[in-house]
């Protein structure tokens, strides 16, 4: 297994042992982490020209996590001096960047280059990957495109004719003078509540467009002192415990999803206070206030969005859009919003992952073929059919309450050690069985009964609406995902018995 | 009932008259049950508020609310009340006994004298003898009781959570948490018998496997008295939490893991073990 990137056979094939889509935090981690373990053979594919993923795209004004940054960071490469306790994007965009170079990864990565199909090659047991710089062929893959990274484009008709400018915010057009123009923004999401406030202040007139009013809870965020920083630097451990106070409390507010009314109740309070304390008119106050069970969707923190609906220039808008007009949008009941531009914040592919059509696996079936009911994994990385194949960020992964970088830690681990197992078993690949992956998905829905996801208030991305699975989220404690499915066992794998230690 | 959608509440009868009891079983339940036990001056509701509901997901639970008259009470009058709700409510099923604080100190008497009824033993922020440290506690609370009960408010909260939580709080949130205390009618007599507690003797008869758990920062059953239990029992496990005394509601996730952990496999970590932090 110390085959490079350079070993291109007559053919112009790549060969590598580990071929990794995606370079933001998935594929990065998941580089580091082999890189760590002294595996020099793999290559990530990255179609930006940079590292970054999700942090590289999403460039919009305000754009920042609303999870804690010491808690947002690889637990390998804890950083002493992040600037707040919420980062904006710029400090985790250079984050990813300096992680890259000091791991040693930029040799390992293919920059501007678009994974376009991979075929399982049953014969040879390996992945024949073709990208937009040529083929390679990679005993492993591992697909670490994220499930938020698609932009998901709203069907309302007439949206192609608009005339002026419009871009969807994980594309951000930086060129276009918004500076007192007329701005309508779809959607009222995780982005949509950090771009009002900033084009708020550049808008003459914003317009934003509610479906669906999400439940907003206090943003508790600061700048470090120097005095933390350094305090931080000298004494790891205090930054350990920063880390670790974060993540138990964000695991303390998912018994708040178990639908326990009074934890229910009690953290929706919480949020409805928020909105009274903030927002002047009690009829906007109204529009504001979400109409299903806390938790259901998404739950976003904000200290400036509602307070963003008390400046005159600002409206919103809850009548349905009914259609977009060259020149702006038409309301159900007629009412016209002429606008000079468009911001779509209209989320991300997350139920049908694109990467899944380019994935074929034994017999020359598609992911998407066979995830046409729904995607689902066992272990949320290993698919029956799909051989060496590892998706990290996939089905069931998304946490409703903690640290998504968590969770893809506990998958490279596993990942790891799966790799580890293949070399010292000499076995050529690694296939789950049909009994796992069922078995595993029953153990998934009977853990998710009794969740608000489920409860039927709300229609979120969390739940497939081909199925009604939850295919998503991940319907328990971040740190039963790192019990359950952080480390390897061979036993669900089609593996000869006599393999077995 | 508020405390999760699948708990019947009910009083039975006590030796000492009618003990509370909220419980999640339902026919059909074959999950292995959990009995927890509150300490001073709380209830199921206000020590286990977050605790029970994540414990309900995995397992049948019960919470004992203890009954405490106003003439006073033993350590004994406690145990007969929740063995009383053990043969009402789980009978020839040995359950997993999880007790905080004063609540530690019954769990323990009761696992001293009724094993079978047991399962596994978990010991939350408890201790075995009240020392002078206690004993000054509980004398500047009696006369700020008698004397100036806003002070005893802001003094309890003071002593109930760690200092690293509070620290972590804005005034006003610190404000809601003296004012949301409420001085339960029982807390005299209660506090009363904490002065008292020796369960020494009773402890060195404990045969069920225990997990021991310490908070870090506890001003109240200061972590010293976690170590002795782990010492004092044979078949112990030892843990710490970062936290004041308050731990169920400091942090009650990490306290679930530990606890369905252990009670999930109660000899899975042989005696004598210190567990490991558990790291993010």
């Amino acid at each position: 297994m110390t085959r490079t990137k350079h070993d291109d056979d007559a053919d112009g094939v790549t060969e590598v042992d580990v071929l990794i889509v995606g370079a933001g935090f998935g594929g990065i981690g998941m580089g580091a982490t082999l890189a760590r373990r002294g595996r020099r053979s793999f290559v990530i594919l990255e179609r930006a020209a940079e590292v970054g993923g999700t942090w590289w795209y999403n460039t919009y004004p305000g754009a920042a996590c609303d999870v804690p940054s010491h808690l947002y960071s690889f637990s390998f490469r804890l950083k002493p001096d992040w600037s707040r306790i919420f980062a904006t994007q710029p400090e985790i965009l250079e984050y990813l960047r300096e992680t890259a170079r000091e791991e040693g990864l930029l040799d390992h990565i293919s920059f501007e280059t678009e994974m376009r199909q991979a075929h399982w090659n049953a014969a040879e047991s390996v992945w024949d990957v073709d990208t937009s710089a040529g083929r390679y062929r990679a005993r492993t893959l591992v697909s670490a495109v994220g499930h938020l990274s698609e932009p998901r484009l709203p069907s309302i008709e007439g949206v192609e004719t608009f005339e002026d400018t419009k871009f969807h915010s994980a594309r951000w057009n930086h060129d276009a003078d918004l500076e007192g123009k007329q701005i309508g923004i779809i959607g009222s999401g995780a982005t949509a509540i950090q771009v009002v406030p900033e084009l708020a202040k550049v808008a003459s007139r914003l317009v934003v467009f509610q479906r669906s009013a999400p439940y907003i809870t206090p943003r508790p965020d600061r700048a470090y002192t120097d005095a933390e920083k350094r305090m931080f630097a000298r004494l790891p451990e205090t930054m350990r415990e920063e880390r670790e106070g974060f993540f138990w409390a964000n695991e303390g507010r998912y018994a708040q999803r178990r639908g326990t009314p009074s934890l229910v109740k009690a953290a929706a309070d919480v949020a409805l206070a928020h909105l009274r304390r903030q927002v002047d008119d009690p009829e906007i106050a109204r529009k504001l206030t979400p109409d299903y069970t806390f938790g259901c969707k998404r739950v976003l923190k904000s200290d400036d969005y509602y307070p963003t609906f008390n400046r005159p220039n600002v409206l919103l808008e809850t009548d349905p859009i009914a259609r977009v007009t060259p020149r702006g949008i038409e309301t159900a009941s007629g009412t016209e919003h002429d606008l000079d531009a468009l911001v779509l914040c209209t989320g991300f592919e997350a139920t049908d992952l694109p990467i899944a059509h380019q994935i074929f696996g034994v017999g020359g079936v598609s992911l998407s073929e066979r995830w046409s009911g729904g995607m689902q994994a066992y272990a949320t990385m290993a698919v029956p059919e799909f051989p060496n194949l590892w998706i990290i960020n996939g089905p069931n992964t998304g946490l409703g309450h903690n640290s998504a970088v968590y969770v893809a830690e506990s998958q490279m681990a596993y990942i790891a050690e799966a790799l580890d197992y293949l070399d010292e078993s000499g076995l050529d690949e690694l296939e789950v069985t049909e009994a796992a992956e069922e078995t595993f998905m029953q153990m998934l829905e009977d853990t998710a009964r009794g969740t608000v996801w489920l409860d039927g208030s709300c229609r979120s991305w969390y739940v497939d609406q081909r199925n009604g699975r939850l295919t998503t989220l991940w319907p328990d404690f971040a740190h039963s995902f790192r019990a359950v499915n952080g480390s390897f066992d061979p036993r669900p794998y089609q593996v000869d018995q006599l393999a077995l230690p | 009932m508020d405390l999760h959608p699948d708990a019947v509440s009910d009083v039975i009868a006590g030796p000492n008259g009618g003990v509370r009891y909220h419980d999640t079983g339902r026919p059909g339940d074959f999950r292995s049950t959990v009995l927890l036990i509150h300490g001073t001056g709380g209830t199921t509701k206000s020590h286990f508020g977050t605790l029970f509901p994540m414990l309900a997901a995995r397992h049948r639970v019960i919470g004992v609310d203890l009954a405490v008259p106003d003439g006073g009470v033993e350590v004994g009058d406690l145990v007969n009340d929740v063995v009383a709700v053990l043969e009402a409510r789980a009978a020839g099923e040995p359950v997993a006994l999880v007790g905080y604080s004063l609540g530690a100190v019954v769990a323990a008497a009761v696992a001293a004298d009724h094993a079978p009824l047991l399962s596994s033993l978990t010991l939350v922020a408890g201790w075995m003898r009240t020392d002078s440290q206690q004993r000054l506690r509980n004398t500047v609370w009696r006369k700020l009781f008698e004397r100036d009960q806003e002070a005893l408010r802001e003094y309890m909260t003071f002593t109930s959570y760690g200092s690293p939580f509070l620290a972590s709080r804005t005034d006003a949130e610190v404000r809601a948490l003296v004012d949301a205390r409420e001085l339960a009618a029982s807390l005299p007599a209660t506090m009363d018998l904490n002065r008292r507690i020796d369960i020494s003797a009773e402890v060195g008869r404990i045969v069920t496997p225990t997990l021991v758990v310490g908070a870090v920062d506890d001003q109240m059953a200061p972590i010293r008295h976690s170590r002795l239990l782990f010492g004092a029992i044979d078949d112990a496990r030892f843990a710490e939490v970062a936290t004041g005394h308050a731990v169920t509601v400091e942090n009650p996730a990490y306290l679930f893991k530990l606890v369905d952990d252990f009670v999930s496999a109660p000899s899975a970590v042989p005696p004598g073990t210190v567990l490991e932090p558990i790291t993010v």
